[in-house]
Formats: C-alpha cells, sequence, structure tokens
C-alpha cells in the first residue's frame, strides 16, 4: 500500500504540530494484531488488502441527496468529515445565547490530544486533520429536540483518508441528545480516521447514538475520549447496519463522584463484515456506575470483535461496573472474540462481567415454530428480540421507532447452512 | 468493617534450610553446563542434541514482558543450573540409605515416605533439590505394568516412551522459560499408565527447593495410554530465604484415546516477607494434550505461595469428545502476584471444557485470571464454561481478569462470566453475631468460597488446602 500523505498549507500555523505527528506516524505504521489494542482486528493487514493507495488530496464537494429525519430536530450536517451547516430552528430561540457551534480548527484540540500523542492513530489525525465541528452548550441549557448530525460522505472518494475530528462540551447542567447518522452514497473506498472529544461538567446529560442509514462499503475508525465530572451522565448508543470496516473505541473517563457512563450496542453485521467495538471506561472517583450492553449478530462471514476494560481505581470505592457482551453466530464462517477484561484496585466495589457466543437457541426456535410460524419468519423474530433488548433504556419514542425500523430493514437472514 | 490489629509476625510454617552439602554445577548458563549436566545424568546422545538445540533456540528468544506482575531482570550466568544433595550421588538402594537429614526434612514436610505412610496409599517419588531421593510402592505398580519414576531413571530404563512424547505437547521452540527448561531440567516424575489401567493410588510428588541460588528446572511427563486413568498429586514448599529464586518447570500431560488424567496441584513455597523482600518466582509451563477420542484432562490448583505466580496450566482438545477442566484457587496476600490461568484450545468435534477460577487478594497484592478460549473452525458443537470470580480484601490490593474469548463457528457455545467484590457484609455479621471472630468468619466464608475447587481435590490434598486458604490469609483481615 502506497502512502501519499501531503501536508498541504505551509502557512498553517500548525504546520509544525502536523510535520512532527506526521513523522511520528510514519515511524509507527498502521497499528497491526501485534499490538494488544489491536490483537483481534488488524489495521494493517485491512487496510494493505483493501487500498493500493491512501492519499489526502482535496477532492470536489457533491451535493448529497438529503436525507431528512421526519421528527422535530436540530441538525448539524457534516459532509465527507467537515462541516457544512446547522439548523437549529427547531429550538425556537436565539441559540447564540445558548451555545456556540463552529468550524473546527486544528488548535483547538491541542489539549486533548496531548493526552492520546503515544496512539498513531491520533497522531495520523492530527497530521492530516481536515475540519470537523466544535459544540460548546451553555450552562443550564437543555434542548428540546434532539440535535441529529447528517453525517454525508458523497462523490468521489477514492483511496481517500478523511481525518476530522469533533468536540462537544457540555456545560454544567445541560441537556442534550445527539444522532450520529451516517449516510454513505460515495463511490470508491475510502477510510474515515476520526476523533471525538467529549466533556461534561458537573451535572450534565448527554446521550449520544451513532447509526448508519445503510450498509457500508467503506473503513471507520472512530476514537471517543469522554470526560465525566461530578453527577454528569453520559450514554453511548451504537447501531449499526454493517460496513466493511469499523472500530469504535470509547474512552471513558469517570473524573467525578456519581458520574454514570454507559454503552449500548446492537450490530448486525452482513458479508464479511468486520466490526470491533472497544471500550475503557477508568472508574476514578468514589460513587460511579457503568453499565455495557453488547449484542452482536454474525451473518455470511462477518468478524465481531469487543474488547471492553474496566478500571478501577484504589479511591474508587462503591463502584457499580456491569459489562455484558453477547454474539449470536448465524452461519460457521461468522466469528465472535471477545476480551472483558476487569482491572480493580478497590475493594468496596460491584464488578461482574459476562460474555456468552452461540448459535439461535434450538429451543426457542422449536417453540415458535410448534406455534405456527415459519423457521425463516421465527430465526427473525429471535434475532429481533436479541437485539431489541438494547432498546429497553431508551425513552425517547421517536429514536426508539427509527430504531425498530432500522433493524426490521436490516435483519436480512437467508440461507441457514444448518 | 472494624479495623483489627492482628500479629502478623507468623512464621513460614515450611522455612528451614537443611544443612546438608551440595554437589553443584559451576555457575552460569552456557554449553558448557548443559553438558555437565547432560553428563552428569548419564544421559543418550539424542538428548543432549536435545537440549543444545533448544539451547540455540533459547538464545534466539527474548524474555516475555507483557505480563502483569513485574520482576527484576533474571541473571541466569548468576545461577547454578545443576545440584544435587552429595549422599544421592552412590544411589541409596534402600530409605536405611538415605541421608538421616534427608528423612528428617520430609518428615517435618509431612511427607509419607516411610512404613506409616504405606497406610495412607499413596507412592511418592520425591524430589529433593534435583535428584529423586527414594519411590515408594513401585512394586505394586509395576505388577499393573504403571512406570512412575523419575525422569532421568525413565531416560535410561524406557528411552523409547521418553523420546517419543518428551517435547511433543511443549516443544522446544516454545515460550522463553519453556525453551529454558527444555535445555536444562534436571529431574521431575516420569508416569505411564499403560491401556486400560485404572491406576490404584494417587500417585504424588512433593518438590523441594533446598540449596541456594538453585534454580529449578523440573520436567514432569505423564502419558496415559488408552482407556486409562490417572490421578497425579503436586504439593510444594520452600525453605526462608532472602534471596528471589527462580523456578521454571515444564509439565506435560497425553491423553489418549478414553483416558483420563487428573493433575492436582497445592503450591506453597515461600511467598517473601511481609515486606515483599524474597520469594520464589514460579514460571511454569504446564500443558496436557487431550489426543484421543474421549480423552479427558482436568487440572486444580491451590496457589498459596510464591512471591510471583506465572502460570496458565492449558489443554489443547484435540481429540473428538475431549473435556478439559481447569479449576484454581489463587490467593494473594502481602507483596505477592499472581497472574494464573488457563487456555483452552477446541480442535476436535464435541469438545467441552470447564474453567472455574476463585482469586483472592488482600495486603498489597495483585491478583490477576488470564484466559484464553479459543474454539476453532472445525471444533463443531463444542461448549465452554468459564467463571471466574474474585475477592478483594482492603483496598491497596488488585483482581484483575483479562479472558480472550474466541468462538470461530456457530455451533458451538461459550458462556464466561466474572465478578469483583469484597467478603459480604451480612454473611460477616450472620457469623460475628454467633459467636465467630472476624478471621474465624473469614475463613469460614473464604472457604465457602472456595468450595467449588476444593471440592475437586482428592482426599489428602482437601484438607491441607483448606488450611493453607485459612493460613494464608491470616492478618489480612482489618
Amino acid at each position: 500500500m502506497e502512502l501519499n500523505f501531503k501536508i498541504k498549507d505551509k502557512s498553517d500555523k500548525s504546520l509544525k504540530l502536523r510535520e512532527a505527528n506526521l513523522s511520528t506516524f510514519k515511524k509507527k505504521g498502521f497499528p497491526n494484531k501485534r499490538e494488544e489494542d489491536w490483537k483481534f482486528t488488524d489495521l494493517e493487514k485491512v487496510l494493505s488488502e483493501n487500498f493500493k493507495e491512501l492519499h489526502n488530496n482535496q477532492l470536489d464537494k457533491k451535493k448529497p441527496n438529503v436525507q431528512d429525519l421526519k421528527f422535530s430536530h436540530n441538525s448539524i450536517t457534516l459532509i465527507n468529515g467537515k462541516l457544512e451547516s446547522f439548523d437549529f430552528k427547531s429550538e425556537n430561540l436565539q441559540y447564540e445565547n445558548f451555545f456556540k457551534i463552529n468550524e473546527f480548527h486544528l488548535d483547538q484540540h491541542l489539549n486533548f490530544a496531548n493526552e492520546l500523542k503515544d496512539n498513531q492513530m491520533q497522531n495520523l489525525n492530527t497530521a492530516l486533520h481536515e475540519g470537523g465541528f466544535y459544540l460548546n452548550i451553555k450552562s443550564d441549557y437543555k434542548f428540546r429536540y434532539p440535535i441529529v448530525i447528517y453525517n454525508y460522505f458523497t462523490g468521489v472518494l477514492k483511496n481517500k483518508i478523511i481525518n476530522n475530528s469533533e468536540t462537544i462540551t457540555m456545560s454544567k447542567n445541560s441537556d442534550a441528545t445527539i444522532i450520529e447518522y451516517l449516510i454513505d452514497e460515495s463511490e470508491g473506498n475510502f477510510f474515515n480516521n476520526t476523533f471525538k472529544y467529549i466533556n461534561l461538567e458537573e451535572n450534565a446529560s448527554l446521550n449520544y447514538y451513532f447509526i448508519n442509514k445503510k450498509e457500508s462499503n467503506n473503513f471507520f475508525y472512530e476514537f471517543s475520549k469522554v470526560e465525566l465530572l461530578k453527577n454528569s451522565n453520559f450514554k453511548k448508543y451504537l447501531f449499526s447496519s454493517g460496513m466493511k470496516f469499523g472500530k469504535f473505541e470509547s474512552n471513558i473517563k469517570l473524573n467525578g463522584m456519581n458520574s454514570c457512563g454507559e454503552v449500548y450496542s446492537g450490530l448486525f453485521l452482513g458479508i464479511n463484515n468486520h466490526q470491533e467495538i472497544k471500550t475503557n471506561i477508568q472508574h476514578l472517583k468514589p460513587n460511579c456506575q457503568s453499565h455495557q450492553d453488547i449484542k452482536n449478530v454474525l451473518a455470511s462471514g462477518s468478524k465481531g470483535v469487543f474488547q471492553g476494560k474496566v478500571f478501577v481505581d484504589s479511591i474508587a470505592q462503591k463502584t457499580n461496573a456491569y459489562q455484558l457482551s453477547k454474539g449470536l453466530l448465524l452461519d460457521k464462517d461468522s466469528e465472535f472474540n471477545t476480551k472483558p477484561e476487569l482491572e480493580i484496585y478497590a475493594d468496596d466495589v460491584k464488578c461482574s462481567h459476562g460474555s456468552t457466543s452461540g448459535n439461535i437457541d434450538k429451543e426457542a426456535l422449536f417453540y415458535l415454530k410448534a406455534r405456527g410460524i415459519k423457521e425463516k419468519e421465527a430465526i427473525k423474530i429471535i434475532i429481533k428480540g436479541f437485539l431489541e433488548s438494547v432498546l429497553e433504556k431508551i425513552k425517547d419514542k421517536d429514536i426508539t421507532d427509527i430504531l425498530l425500523n432500522h433493524f426490521n430493514k436490516h435483519i436480512k437472514y437467508e440461507n441457514r447452512s444448518n | 468493617m472494624s479495623t483489627k490489629v492482628i500479629d502478623t509476625n507468623k512464621e513460614y510454617k515450611y522455612g528451614f534450610t537443611t544443612d546438608i552439602e551440595s554437589f553443584k554445577a559451576p555457575k552460569g548458563l552456557n554449553e558448557a553446563t548443559i553438558k555437565f549436566i547432560s553428563k552428569e545424568k548419564k544421559e543418550p546422545k539424542w538428548l543432549l542434541d536435545w537440549r543444545l538445540k533448544a539451547y540455540k533456540r533459547l538464545k534466539s528468544l527474548k524474555e516475555p514482558n507483557w505480563q502483569k506482575p513485574k520482576y527484576p531482570k533474571i541473571n541466569y550466568q548468576d545461577l547454578y543450573y545443576y545440584s544435587a544433595p552429595k549422599s544421592v550421588k552412590d544411589k541409596p538402594k534402600s530409605l536405611d540409605e538415605v541421608d538421616p537429614k534427608l528423612i528428617e526434612t520430609y518428615k517435618k514436610l509431612g511427607i509419607p515416605l516411610d512404613e506409616q505412610k504405606r497406610l495412607s496409599g499413596v507412592a511418592v517419588d520425591a524430589v529433593f533439590d534435583s535428584v529423586s531421593v527414594a519411590t515408594t510402592f513401585k512394586g505394586e505398580l509395576t505388577k499393573k505394568g504403571i512406570i512412575f519414576c523419575s525422569i532421568s531413571e525413565a531416560i535410561q530404563k524406557h528411552p523409547d516412551l521418553v523420546r517419543k512424547y518428551l517435547g511433543s505437547v511443549i516443544p522446544i521452540t516454545d515460550h522463553y522459560f519453556a525453551t529454558l527448561n527444555s535445555a536444562v531440567f534436571t529431574d521431575g516424575s516420569f508416569v505411564y499408565i499403560p491401556p486400560n489401567v485404572r491406576c490404584p493410588m494417587e500417585l504424588s510428588t512433593y518438590f523441594r527447593i533446598n540449596a541456594s541460588q538453585t534454580g529449578q528446572f523440573e520436567r514432569t511427563l505423564i502419558i496415559a495410554d488408552k482407556g486409562s486413568y490417572v490421578s497425579y498429586l503436586e504439593g510444594c514448599t520452600a525453605p526462608m530465604r532472602d534471596e528471589n529464586q527462580l523456578h521454571a518447570a515444564n509439565v506435560e500431560l497425553v491423553a489418549l484415546d478414553d483416558a483420563e488424567i487428573k493433575y492436582s496441584t497445592v503450591q506453597n513455597w515461600y511467598p517473601g516477607d511481609e515486606q515483599g523482600k524474597g520469594g520464589i518466582y514460579n514460571f511454569v509451563t504446564k500443558r496436557g494434550a487431550c489426543r484421543g477420542k474421549n480423552s479427558k484432562i482436568s487440572w486444580t490448583q491451590v496457589e498459596t505461595g510464591s512471591a510471583i505466580t506465572w502460570k496458565y496450566p492449558s489443554c489443547i482438545l484435540q481429540g473428538d469428545n475431549s473435556v478439559g477442566e481447569f479449576y484454581s484457587i489463587a490467593i494473594t496476600n502481602n507483596y505477592q502476584k499472581a497472574d494464573t490461568g488457563t487456555k483452552m484450545i477446541h480442535l476436535g468435534k464435541n469438545t467441552k471444557s470447564k474453567i472455574i477460577s476463585k482469586g483472592i487478594s488482600a495486603g498489597k497484592a495483585d491478583n490477576t485470571y488470564r484466559g484464553l478460549v479459543d474454539i476453532n473452525k472445525k471444533a463443531i458443537n463444542s461448549r465452554n464454561y468459564t467463571q471466574c470470580d474474585s475477592l478483594l480484601m482492603g483496598n491497596k490490593c488488585g483482581a484483575h481478569t483479562v479472558p480472550y474469548i474466541k468462538n470461530k463457528n456457530s455451533s458451538s457455545t461459550i458462556e464466561h462470566e466474572a465478578t469483583t467484590s469484597k467478603i459480604n457484609e451480612e454473611q460477616l455479621f450472620y457469623c460475628n453475631q454467633r459467636g465467630l471472630n472476624q478471621e474465624e468468619a473469614v475463613s469460614l466464608i473464604v472457604n465457602g468460597f472456595c468450595k467449588e475447587v476444593l471440592q475437586q481435590l482428592p482426599m489428602e490434598f482437601a484438607v491441607e488446602a483448606q488450611k493453607l486458604v485459612s493460613i494464608s490469609l491470616e492478618g489480612s483481615v482489618g
């Protein structure tokens, strides 16, 4: 694989920083399975098998086919990783008083980036950073409607690498729901390397949903660094209808008492998909909670990976951490690999994890068939039930509806081999 | 929980050194040392070549460093690789000829070596440092065709068997410490159970590290031929001393069609003092191959000693319908560190494995369960069940769980669960209320926590192990 990474704008004030990061990246290269964090996902191999070349040339923008979700919401539109427009009319307020949004520049994320300087994907992201957005929600503002991020990929993106980032700061007592809606209508294959920096101040609350509209043939890596202060609450939901390659890392620091971090996921992976969810939840203060529930349905030779870590510092007493990962393997070529890890230094804690993988429960199938449901339909019901258990905690009906609809569309179950 | 000061100056029960002049090879790891060991043990040429091949390989390997417990660099050139108590040089014919000091050592350890032990039905192959001293019950075992002797003896008397199986489970191309063992192993046990024989007694070996600055490199090889059964016990105690000692043993098990091997370990080596000074480095490679159909290998371990315990008794489930089991209790106190677990590699059809691991961490200790369950594409209809529970006592210790779970086919099922918590206050209160003091209550609860594993041990061991569990945690209740 040929890497044509060039820093174009020589007048950029961050030129030195970019150059330093690019040379660090070049020294390390793309991560491979010899690195513990990439043990089950050899990015170097995946990319070199699928790309003859990777470049960061600027390409002409192409207008996307607008896909509007049918409920009241605010919106932020990204095209190929860059901020295109935003619309907060639904909120019906002079929004500038309540939050700030702008195109995100490299120098704005230095503070965050510095902490991750050993991560070569971050080095790459900094070196070739193209854009993204910065959103600051001011104190005490509670959004009435969710914010939908329309994340479009359009035009010919052959061999393109897109490095972007987003920063979300939730000030004291603020509350928001964000839905990232990924729509890939591009031609040619690209690799998106994105970093998200999310901060929640005291009593803030953020629900973050990720949904990709339809199966994508492209390659995505996402790293989210989330820091929570006292009494704040962060929930992340990942729903994917499959992508050729995806790795979603969430690094959640519970850095204030009574804070709570949750990660939920329901994935249905299709032909030769490879998707990994990696979490690292760090309990650094007492009385914090974390909850993880990961459900993967694996069909047609797909590979699902879950690496989940819970770290409990010695001062983080009264921690409650729970983690569950389940893989439903539908055919013999599919694979589910997990590494649920606990690293605990405090004694007054309740930490547990469970992990299972296997085929459809024969008894459940028999039960449904005995009631006159055809096998194909019965399997679909079981898969739906398996995935929908993740939705139980979602209170917003609009969102539950989109997700149910999403599951209905994407559970395509065919040709059961045995 | 109320804070209670308990006298922590409990002496290590087995902390003593027997004053016997040792016969040593010169210090240092080189070809000359290996040739010396081989010559001293009158080994055939093929074995010397095998050792030298391993040594050549070793030179290209690096010590692993991914494990949780870190240890100071070991100077392999500063170790003695061979030491035999001198009095053993002219092989004793009976117990009377054995150095009385040795006998006394074993008596202190409670090893059933003489007549009274016959009643307990245990045959013992005792390894004092590196050379086997005496073996009992040989006659009865010989009648059944069972071979139970030191590996050096087996090399002389049964070279074909040794040559066929040695290194077939742990090859000389394995990891650093296993390869080191292959190059310089001195002694260990050899067991062969002929087809369709059920070994009438528990076979047992007590290892004992005695000579100062001697790394012990035992090699154990157990072969259960078709349709046979054997239960093997391994127990360890070590004298008190300040220097860290390296112990890198290799244990290989081979189970052929319909055979079953049960391997139990109670490890109570010197863990170092309350300040974390001294103690044994226990870096052991244990691996069993369920080679035949319907074979079964079951590992049970109670790990309470050693400054660092670093081992993963594993099962390679090659034969169809084969079964692998792993039951473990790992207790760490003071500055002890344990990184232990198992690997279950499912290759054959309908293979089953079960893992029950109980980790208890107290004082400033670190306890890690690290395991791998790997169900291959061809291992259809396989099953694994894993349960890892950790108990923490105090906020200066750590308990970690690092399972790797790989399922590569849809007809197999894997279930894994793990919990970490402290001793239930309500249970403690209940016990206290009924007149048990804090320490007794903790001991009772911990023994209950470990019960699933303790049950797997043969009778002789179960009693000792229960006591060990309580002793290991003395002084940790606060």
